[in-house]
């Protein structure tokens, strides 16, 4: 009897385990396939740049959770917003991702992306660490990437380039514009972006 | 404008040097809290003047700094990894003392070794034969950082004239890195401590131009795609300079993980 309820316990202890290790590195995975994807398209010479961006917008989209990326960036001011505000800038912010995070990225070209490790942070939010390596002078740049599951999916919700989150950034510049202009200027300052790329 | 008004005080009466900064720094530490440094608790206290400020620096660099950093990154490639190297290792005298006054003994006695054997093999400093023999760069440090690994946070955001971004704390930390720092002592500064001479004020400009510009060409292409890509670049800055600041005084360490609670 003991040595049913030992094994038992050790049986769920290994399964426990192994789901924590699977999670860590499916988001491991997760990160490396992505850039190794991303820097694919990148150096395709044979791809116009209209076509790379478009690739580079897809692979985003589908790694990104865009919608809690853009909940987040609106902070605190989200609570005081209608669901038909929500829907506007939703959808807005969807589009503003897309074309910044593409343009964003063509200009990384001679950079290796190396996954290092990860940590776990909650049952479903995994920190993987990662290393840019600049071929030309070996210089090494750290990103981490937060990395949650959501309904059974691993989405990215920010990058954190040596300390610097893109999310926080975006976050407080949008904060800034929802204190001096209003919900409104903000929506007027995305429409602004997306006209101009 | 803190420093501006340092320096030509410094200028009239050189030997109050030390009693001068010491009531600055006392003063300084003064205004500022002595609790848990994060960047979202920093208040623009001066957001009008600091956009000003900011414009006209945006301005500044487009017809001066700009247009020098991209003439100075078409130099070779070597020359520029030289200057990097020496101008490096001149901020190792900030850098040294620092990593003593936060405790950081292993990390001083490596940076110690890095600076001896870089000014003497390393031929002042051009060539970095202390990383080829496992002595690598450790992340920079100074008194604003020091000042924040005490608990002193960060006070009111401020922009400079031609300085740029900083806080109140790390004005004051600013004030330490020019006037507690030997290489200013002895070029600028009246001391004969570096060499057995002093090395004359325009060795310290030099440096400080060097620097300043090789900083400049090597973020050429990130400054654009910020400015390119950022709908108000005033906050964007603001928040990249907090957050690095931030990120530096706490050694890397994410101090808050907004992300952990967020639904």
């Amino acid at each position: 009897m003991f040595r049913k309820i030992l094994f038992l316990k050790i049986s769920i202890l290994f399964f426990l385990i192994s789901k924590v290790i699977a999670f860590e590195s499916e988001a491991e995975q997760l990160i490396q396939s992505t850039t190794n994807d991303a820097k694919a398209i990148i150096l395709n010479n044979n791809i116009k740049v209209e076509e790379k961006k478009m690739k580079i917008e897809q692979i985003a989209l589908k790694v990104v959770d865009v919608d809690g990326l853009g909940r987040f960036t609106l902070g605190s001011s989200r609570k005081n917003l209608t669901n038909e505000q929500l829907e506007k800038y939703t959808k807005l912010f969807r589009i503003f991702f897309s074309k910044n995070i593409s343009s964003r990225l063509q200009n990384y070209s001679d950079q290796n992306i190396e996954v290092i490790g990860s940590k776990k942070i909650s049952n479903n939010y995994v920190l993987v660490k990662s290393k840019m390596i600049s071929k030309a002078d070996k210089q090494e740049i750290k990103i981490d990437w937060r990395v949650f599951k959501i309904e059974d999916k691993l989405l990215i919700r920010d990058l954190v380039v040596e300390g610097l989150s893109l999310a926080k950034t975006q976050r407080e510049e949008f904060n800034s514009i929802l204190t001096s202009k209003g919900f409104e200027g903000l929506i007027a300052n995305l429409k602004d972006f997306i006209s101009k790329n | 404008m803190l420093v501006l008004a340092t320096n030509i005080t410094i200028y009239s009466a050189k030997h109050k040097k030390m009693k001068y900064f010491t009531r600055l720094l006392i003063c300084g530490c003064l205004l500022v809290n002595f609790t848990t440094a994060t960047s979202a608790k920093t208040k623009d206290c001066f957001e009008t003047v600091n956009r000003a400020v900011f414009s006209f620096n945006i301005g500044l660099d487009k017809v001066i700094f700009k247009p020098v950093a991209k003439g100075y990154s078409y130099l070779p490639s070597p020359i520029r990894t030289g200057v990097k190297n020496a101008t490096n290792n001149v901020s190792y005298f900030v850098q040294i003392p620092n990593q003593f006054l936060q405790g950081k003994f292993k990390n001083g006695v490596k940076d110690t070794g890095r600076f001896l054997i870089n000014s003497t093999v390393g031929l002042l400093g051009l060539f970095d034969p202390a990383s080829k023999i496992g002595l690598s760069k450790n992340e920079n440090e100074d008194y604003g950082q020091t000042l924040g690994s005490w608990g002193v946070s960060h006070g009111c955001y401020i922009v400079l004239p031609v300085f740029g971004p900083t806080t109140l704390r790390d004005s004051v930390g600013k004030v330490g890195n020019v006037f507690l720092d030997p290489f200013y002592l002895s070029t600028v500064g009246n001391k004969e401590m570096l060499l057995g001479n002093n090395l004359g004020d325009q060795t310290y400009w030099g440096e400080t131009v060097l620097d300043k510009t090789n900083w400049r060409a090597e973020n050429i292409k990130s400054l654009e795609d910020l400015e390119k890509n950022s709908i108000d670049l005033y906050s964007s800055v603001k928040s990249l300079y907090l957050q690095r600041r931030d990120y530096l005084t706490n050694d890397g360490t994410d101090s808050e993980d907004e992300w952990k609670d967020f639904k």
